[in-house]
């Protein structure tokens, strides 16, 4: 215990210091973001007071969520757990027991989780549930998530390893009931209009939690010292590349060429796990699209007076947020490749190379990797036949517009916390889906937008680059 | 043979289709020191991380102190320190706090941290943050770390680099003294010079295996190149010509 105290201990300082030297983005920043967040999700709360999801739909929905998160978490808690990169690495040539390193990383990875937690239950208190009632319940899913995530990384690294079946079929078989628990857990704590007791979810979810713990002690003790090596050339793997800057330089510099180009090739090899939780999700989000407009499920009926009012037919509309949504998806890819990138600057530094550069690398990326959202979102809705041939054209062109609009102030943003990535993403899905899903309803009001603050966002970008290049980011 | 203080059984370990390491055994005893050269890719460096016990061999035995390293004993770990190629420090802690995190973590007496502080010159930084550190301060952090605790065998990958030309003839005066009290060390360098000064044994690795060992002096006269730099004779064995036993 004591030297897990100490471990943490520095883990805290350590984070605390970095606050210290971030005051600006804890005063100004942060308030803004989370008050943006707030005042959003309030609202929308407020809109929705009278829907009620149907049970039915709640859970699985809150499963895929469950498994969305551990998806997305995936590298990251594998680095955690391995401390690849960090210090904790080198505790294991020190007396340090192997409990205590996991004791640390389930620490580490509940405090992470902690977060989202309490961000849900303050969507159950707006939504009238009782906050006191549903701690128990909150931190049952703390823990069973936290676990889950570790299980799932471990298992992970050590089936990429040894390429065995029974590991697979084994983790599955551990895993996939956790997922479920934990999103029943989940659509109890945001479900609020359950009024019956919550002990039965609670002592499940601590019950299937004591397991995960039990199974995750055993699976570290077993595989870390054979596995360590092989998490550290799976999470930092470099492999070749068939892309070439060639293809880029006609409208960028070679040095932006180069970086974009390397660029793709991290995301083509899923430098994290992150990548295939985004493209899992526009996948999703363009499913969603096809069964909303085959089912006619599209709650808004426009009566149709002209030409011009086409662009708020029900399918386009549909077609347009699954364009928005899938954008912005693809496109947070980027504060994670960012964040992925930093410990690799010296190499820009040295090479002389200009921020001017390393923003349009960043933003041509942002546009490129979401650029299959439009293209796809405006393909469902043509073969689906709902929306008049001669509205084709325009409908695409809307979606390319929408695509530009989100994929460019997302690119934009991407140097403002490049070493927080959660922050960045945030702010970045934030801005997107704001501009994106207004412009869907009245795209001129995107055209106005576009037109007077992408300049300045732009200029923002370059500026933070520059900053980033001469400075550091610590 | 339990005045070895560490003992390497046939330790092989793959990487795939890669032979990182393939059956190497070698013995440290008490006031040895052991020093392994060779090319970059050799298998200096995961030799090194499987004896600290920060990874596993595939086949073979690691043993410090007469103990089993494979029993993962948090214990074994106490009769070893460890400077690792790669420093990978506390960004956001002070060396001073750096330190104290080590030794506790070593269960050690935090008393000792002072000495090392002034004996690698760090007193005019301890209170400054490790991310403002040069490297060859960050290099002197990390050997104060793994002096720290006075354990038995000091395992010391690429000590020399980022040191200067004063703190190298320190370093080799310490590990010279360290020695003299029975400590041993196990240290991986390129720099053949110090390599041939400090060590009892030289081990050349080459393709995951080690191809030559002995003292400086038989390995001059295995390559019959009494007079030449160390540098010369490492070349000359490393490149097979020479060598009738392997280890």
């Amino acid at each position: 215990m004591p030297k897990l105290s100490l471990i943490i201990k520095a883990d805290l300082l350590s984070g605390l210091r970095w606050a210290r030297r971030h005051v600006y983005a804890w005063l100004i920043l942060s308030p803004i973001v989370l008050g943006m967040t707030y005042l959003i999700s309030t609202r929308v709360i407020e809109n929705a007071r009278d829907w009620a999801v149907p049970d039915f739909s709640l859970r699985p929905a809150a499963a895929i969520v469950v498994l969305t998160l551990i998806g997305t978490s995936l590298s990251r808690v594998a680095i955690e757990l391995f401390g690849i990169g960090h210090p904790r690495s080198q505790f294991d040539a020190l007396p340090v027991a192997q409990s205590v390193q996991l004791h640390a990383a389930i620490f580490i990875r509940a405090g992470r989780t902690l977060v989202l937690t309490m961000a849900l239950l303050l969507i159950r208190q707006r939504l009238g549930g009782e906050l006191a009632s549903s701690i128990p319940l909150a931190a049952a899913f703390v823990a069973l998530i936290s676990l889950t995530e570790l299980l799932a990384a471990i298992t992970w690294v050590h089936w990429r390893h040894t390429q065995t079946v029974i590991t697979a079929v084994s983790s599955l078989a551990i895993l996939t009931p956790a997922v479920m628990i934990a999103g029943s857990l989940l659509s109890e704590i945001i479900a609020s209009s359950h009024n019956e007791s919550r002990l039965t979810p609670t002592s499940g979810g601590i019950l299937a939690a004591a397991i995960l713990y039990a199974t995750l002690r055993q699976c570290h003790q077993r595989w870390r010292a054979t596995d360590v090596d092989y998490a550290k050339r799976l999470l930092t793997a470099v492999k070749r590349a068939p892309l070439s800057s060639r293809l880029f330089t006609r409208r960028l510099s070679a040095s932006a060429a180069a970086q974009l180009v390397r660029d793709l090739q991290l995301t083509l090899r899923a430098f994290s796990s992150a990548v295939y939780a985004a493209a899992g999700t526009a996948c999703l989000l363009i499913a969603v699209e096809f069964v909303v407009i085959n089912s006619r499920f599209f709650p808004f009926v426009f009566k149709m007076e002209g030409w011009l009012d086409l662009t708020w037919l029900p399918a386009a509309m549909a077609a347009k947020f699954a364009c928005v949504l899938a954008s912005a998806t693809l496109a947070s890819i980027l504060p994670v490749l960012v964040g992925h990138e930093l410990p690799h600057l010296w190499l820009e530094r040295a090479a002389g190379t200009a921020g001017l550069d390393m923003f349009e690398a960043k933003l041509r990326y942002a546009r490129l990797v979401s650029l299959p959202a439009p293209v796809a979102a405006w393909l469902i809705v043509l073969a689906s036949s709902q929306i008049p041939i001669s509205y084709a054209a325009p409908l695409l062109a809307e979606c390319l517009f929408l695509w530009l609009l989100v994929s460019s102030f997302m690119g934009a943003l991407a140097f403002e916390t490049p070493e927080r990535t959660g922050l960045s993403l945030l702010m970045m899905m934030l801005t997107g889906l704001a501009l994106g899903l207004l412009s869907s309803f009245i795209w001129p009001i995107g055209l106005i937008i576009f037109g007077v603050a992408s300049r300045s966002f732009t200029e923002r970008g370059r500026m933070r680059a520059r900053y980033l290049l001469l400075k550091g980011a610590d | 043979m339990s005045d070895w203080l560490l003992r390497v059984d046939g330790v092989t370990k793959r990487f795939g289709r890669l032979i990182a390491v393939d059956g190497v055994s070698l013995a440290i005893a008490g006031g040895e020191v052991y020093s392994l050269v060779g090319a970059n890719g050799a298998g200096k460096s995961t030799l090194i991380r499987m004896i600290t016990g920060i990874s596993e061999p595939d086949s073979g035995r690691v043993f410090i102190s007469g103990e089993d390293l494979s029993h993962r004993l948090p214990g074994t770990k106490r009769h070893l320190g460890y400077l690792p190629e790669e420093l990978v420090l506390y960004e956001r802690l002070t060396g001073q706090e750096y330190l104290r995190l080590v030794a506790g973590l070593k269960e050690t007496d935090v008393g000792q941290i002072a000495g090392e502080i002034e004996y690698f010159e760090l007193a005019a930084v301890q209170n400054k943050l490790v991310g403002e550190y040069s490297l060859g301060m960050r290099k002197k952090l990390g050997l104060a770390a793994a002096m720290i605790g006075g354990a038995e065998l000091l395992v010391l990958d690429e000590p020399l680099n980022g040191l200067d030309v004063e703190m190298m003839r320190k370093l080799r005066e310490r590990i010279e003294r360290e020695r003299n009290r029975g400590r041993a060390f196990l240290i991986s360098s390129h720099v053949m010079s110090f390599v041939e000064r400090v060590s009892e044994q030289v081990g050349i690795m080459k393709a995951g295996k080690i191809i030559a060992e002995g003292s400086p002096i038989e390995l001059r006269a295995l390559s019959g190149m009494a007079d030449a730099q160390f540098e010369d004779v490492f070349f000359h064995l490393a490149s097979g010509q020479g060598i009738g036993n392997s280890g």
